[in-house]
């Protein structure tokens, strides 16, 4: 008996007072009714007429009717559509206001940097799809009607064009503005972050003995590598001019960096001579030097490749038809 | 893909939440019923109908005056028994005519070529 009216207080506990006793009543004579047409009331068969009522939490959203889902179909394209928006929107913003202020509150490491910079992004995304999850869950359970967001105003003009071929996709310019708005602000940052710390010394990588001319130079090819993106962001496919203009700045950032390397000593020489006392010692300093030489040079090599390999090509693109 | 055996599952279980309804209320215009007694009539019927699924959708219909209730205590136990509405008789015409007027289309696809 006590299984039976738990079974039923169960299924009825959250129901207006008024529904409760009348589908408690019922319930208890439907069950009663399925025990009689068993042979002997015990407890196998109890739990058996019960097993096959199911849930009862189950059962009570059954007769109250509440919707069992959080957005329904109605709303479920508006909801995706809201949250791509809002996520396109809001990341790279997000994405670029925590950059800015970790930088400005200077933080320990490049690292922690961007780890707690990626970490909040994430978090803001996170929000968003929570905040916007509850509006729509809000309007589901509101009885707000899919006329009331434009549904049924549709018409074919509303048809979005089929989009022409680009010759410059949106993550390259997505790659320009970040990696030329980190070059324009890495004088700010660069020499407190990447270094070595041991104790109260502090070396950074870069030679602090670099003339210091350097620094708008290097501010000026960030501001005019954010222009040229802005530009690809406008124009999305290689003309003649945008082609030259992407020519020149290879050029210049070619000589620069040639420049530099055959003009000035890069590295710290005391940040390397703190680095041989931490690796093993018969790697001697000179060869240390030499090996970082090597490097940046390559590395330099490698990267004047890379940009007039792409200012041949958006050269070519420009003249194709 | 899905197993096809999945697909005529789901097709099938649409097939008979669509008739559940006008099945209830023609055996309800005859005589009335409390829930246990209807859901054994179904199923003598040949229509086996779970009771989780039934006695919700009854006060449902109810509440949508499709249906009315009383109770009668003087059977063995109190029992809530369900009738027909006025509003319940014509929603069974409706459905009545619905329900041929489909049958005949279906059928005419089903059998003819076309």
């Amino acid at each position: 008996m006590s299984l039976i009216e738990r079974y039923i207080y169960a299924v009825t506990r959250h129901m207006p007072a008024a529904q409760r006793q009348d589908v408690s009543d019922e319930l208890r004579a439907t069950i009663e009714d399925t025990l009689d047409e068993k042979k002997t009331r015990s407890k196998k068969n109890i739990e058996a007429v019960l097993i096959d009522l199911g849930d009862p939490e189950i059962l009570a959203r059954r007769y109250s009717g509440a919707k069992q889902y959080l957005i329904g179909p109605t709303f479920y394209i508006y909801f995706i559509r809201a949250l791509k928006l809002s996520l396109a929107i809001g990341l790279p913003i997000a994405f670029c206001l925590i950059l800015i202020s970790q930088i400005v509150a200077v933080p320990e490491s490049l690292i922690s940097l961007l780890i707690s910079t990626i970490g909040a992004t994430i978090g803001v995304g996170i929000q968003i799809l929570f905040w916007t999850a509850l509006v729509f869950f809000v309007m589901e359970r509101s009885g707000v009607s899919s006329k009331d967001l434009g549904n049924g105003n549709w018409t074919p003009s509303a048809l979005p064009q089929i989009p022409m071929k680009r010759q410059i996709p949106i993550s390259e310019v997505v790659t320009d503005i970040v990696t030329y708005g980190f070059l324009a602000l890495s004088p700010l940052f660069l020499q407190k972050l990447v270094g070595v710390y041991s104790g109260d010394i502090h070396e950074p990588f870069f030679n602090p003995a670099i003339p210091s001319f350097w620094i708008p130079i290097i501010v000026g090819f960030g501001i005019l590598g954010i222009i040229k993106g802005l530009i690809k962001l406008r124009a999305r496919n290689w003309t003649p001019l945008l082609a030259l203009f992407n020519i020149v700045f290879a050029i210049a950032i070619s000589a620069a960096l040639i420049t530099a390397f055959v003009g000035t000593e890069i590295v710290n020489p005391t940040f390397l001579s703190i680095l041989q006392t931490h690796i093993d010692t018969t790697t001697s300093l000179s060869q240390l030097i030499l090996w970082t030489q090597w490097t940046i040079g390559i590395s330099i090599l490698v990267t004047i490749g890379i940009y007039l390999y792409d200012a041949a090509k958006s050269m070519v693109l420009a003249y194709k038809k | 893909m899905s197993d096809i055996n999945d697909v005529f599952q789901n097709q099938a279980l649409e097939f008979r939440r669509g008739s559940l309804v006008l099945a209830i209320v023609s055996v309800l215009r005859k005589k009335k019923y409390y829930g246990y007694s209807l859901l054994r009539t179904l199923e003598n019927l040949a229509l086996p109908v779970d009771g989780s699924t039934l006695y919700p959708l009854l006060r449902r219909l109810e509440k949508q005056g499709v249906l009315e209730s009383e109770w009668d205590t003087a059977d063995t136990r109190p029992r809530k028994y369900y009738k027909l509405t006025h509003d319940g008789e014509t929603l069974y015409q409706k459905l009545v005519t619905e329900w041929s007027e489909m049958n005949e289309k279906i059928n005419k696809i089903v059998k003819e070529d076309i």
